[in-house]
């Protein structure tokens, strides 16, 4: 059996509820853009659909990072 | 000048990658299959991207934008959303993988379900999947030999060439030179995109950044929203959402993408490229950019040959060295992931459908480089056969890769859920994907546009639900493959 079965027991089990900032990405690359399709143009000719999904990429990472940062703060990073 | 300079990079990318690779290492079935386990940030960084940053975002995600405009800024949200699935699904796989020396896709559920045969079942999906999506990297591979060499042969001819090399890469090297050529071949890309990007409005004969979008708004507007360029149900909104749900729920699904997930060093590994990997992708926006201009540049394009509108613009328009340096990075991006899908596909049909059979043929390397040969010689036969745009090709891919996702998710989440149960989705949702006659009433009950992975994908988890509520739960020990300890025992029969 693994070492670290410690570790994976249910009594470690603290909610992590900072986990749901992984479904922002969803809400801004899939449900906002019936939204974000209204508008055509930013910035005279460039889509704004475009800016949108960059600025998507941008935050889902932060938003990737962040939960990252609290888990490693917790010491939870190596949990599955 | 061109054709020696792509030489030049492919042919030295690759020898020195496998060289490096092979140095000092004994090669067993693990070793060549999964980098023995060993690969840190970086490596593991580059073979993960290696699988993303494949022929499909470079010339599929440039036909898109040729094709439709909006509709192909799409891939930006892709690898972002898979990357979040990933930050809680691959530190899963991989647990399972390390505790139990668990090399494939087959060998994981073989174990979760106690059940070899069903580990077999979804190798066989799998494996079916996997040769789909080579059908988006060799036509890609093809393509950039043909369009960028300009040799003229029948269109079999690089199709075949291009089977070979990946045959002969993948036999000598495995995954480690897969992620040591990986590594040279992003570094390429990178430069490539910039130096295309930098030159594209000159190249399209209007004076700036600001211009190519000018330029793209007066010629074509429609391009900016969804649909698109000329669009109807098939580039609208509910494509576009039932799509992008549809890419992260599959994109590990896709056997080659779970097996990579074996090969990082720990979970801090793979959480920590699951921020990076996203940032990786901001290159699209540098593809949008070439392809609007390519937009701008070649209004008369056919558009059967819309799969080529990058590598054509930079033909006409570029210096022979840009042209060179792009078919070389360019046959090493098709290349990798080819070499990856084409390794995986060989070495989970061995080991969990032939060792079924065959028991002690389960690791034999030997059989597994047979694979090899046997499948890219499918893989090129089914490319040559067919003719599709890469987006369509890649929409197919994902619906029907996507119906893997049940089993994937269902088994690190649901203790109850069953081998049958999910067999009985999948099989479902492979014939509503495969059978028209099936997927069109499904899709009819959804919004016009939705991609008929996602109505299959629906069936496919009220049946495995269904079935498995009605059928014998797996052994404890099964389940704690996929799944911590159960918290309480509230476990109903």
């Amino acid at each position: 059996m693994p070492d670290d079965e410690v570790q994976r027991g249910p009594v470690t089990r603290t909610p992590r509820h900072h986990w749901w900032l992984l479904a922002l990405p969803f809400l801004w690359c899939i449900a906002a853009v019936p939204f974000v399709n209204q508008k055509a143009y930013v910035w005279g000719s460039v889509p704004f659909l475009l800016v949108w999904m960059t600025a998507g990429v941008l935050v889902g990472s932060a938003a990737i990072g962040v939960v990252f940062a609290i888990d490693s703060r917790r010491g939870d990073a190596e949990r599955v | 000048m061109a054709l020696a300079i792509g030489l030049v990079v492919a042919v030295g990318a690759v020898l020195g990658g496998t060289l490096l690779a092979l140095r000092g290492t004994r090669m067993d079935v693990q070793e060549w299959s999964v980098g023995g386990r060993r690969f840190g940030t970086w490596l593991f960084w580059f073979l993960l991207v290696g699988e993303t940053f494949t022929t499909f975002a470079l010339l599929g995600a440039s036909q898109g934008v040729f094709s439709t405009g909006a509709a192909g800024f799409y891939v930006l949200g892709t690898v972002v959303l898979t990357a979040s699935v990933g930050y809680f699904l691959v530190p899963r796989i991989w647990r399972a993988g390390k505790d139990r020396g668990l090399v494939t896709m087959g060998d994981f559920f073989a174990a979760r379900f106690d059940a070899p045969w069903f580990g077999a079942v979804l190798t066989v999906f799998g494996v079916i999947a996997l040769l789909l999506y080579s059908r988006v990297q060799l036509t890609g591979l093809a393509l950039i030999l043909e369009t960028l060499f300009g040799l003229d042969l029948p269109a079999i001819t690089y199709v075949a060439a291009g089977g070979l090399v990946v045959a002969l890469f993948v036999l000598v090297g495995g995954m480690r030179s897969a992620a040591f050529v990986a590594v040279v071949k992003d570094v390429l890309l990178v430069v490539v995109l910039l130096v295309v990007a930098v030159g594209a409005a000159g190249a399209a004969g209007v004076g700036g950044l600001g211009a190519v979008f000018d330029g793209v708004r007066a010629a074509h507007p429609d391009a900016a929203t969804l649909p698109g360029i000329g669009g109807g149900t098939a580039t609208n909104e509910w494509w576009w959402m039932s799509f992008l749900l549809l890419t992260p729920l599959g994109a590990f699904a896709l056997p080659h993408a779970f097996q990579v997930c074996f090969s990082a060093r720990d979970i801090r590994t793979i959480r920590r490229n699951q921020i990076i990997q996203p940032l990786y992708s901001l290159f699209y926006v540098l593809i949008v950019v070439i392809a609007m201009a390519a937009l701008l540049a070649l209004p008369d394009l056919p558009a059967a040959q819309a799969n080529g509108s990058l590598l054509l613009f930079v033909r006409e328009f570029y210096p022979a060295w840009v042209v060179g340096l792009l078919a070389g990075s360019g046959v090493l991006v098709a290349l990798v992931p080819t070499a990856v899908l084409m390794l995986t596909s060989a070495s989970m049909f061995t080991s969990n459908v032939l060792g079924l059979a065959r028991p002690h043929l389960k690791s034999s390397l030997t059989a597994t480089r047979a694979g090899v040969v046997a499948f890219t010689v499918v893989a090129v036969f089914f490319t040559a056969l067919q003719s599709d745009t890469l987006l369509t090709i890649m929409t197919g891919v994902y619906s029907a890769v996507g119906q893997l996702a049940p089993a994937l998710f269902l088994s690190v989440l649901w203790r109850r859920v069953t081998a049958v149960g999910l067999t009985v989705g999948a099989v479902a949702g492979g014939l509503i994907v495969a059978v028209p006659a099936l997927g069109a009433p499904a899709q009819a009950l959804f919004p016009a546009g939705t991609v008929v992975g996602l109505p299959a994908l629906v069936v496919n988890l009220v049946l495995a639900v269904g079935v498995s509520l009605l059928t014998a739960p797996p052994s404890d020990a099964a389940v704690a493959v996929g799944m911590s300890p159960a918290p309480a025992p509230a476990r109903s029969a």
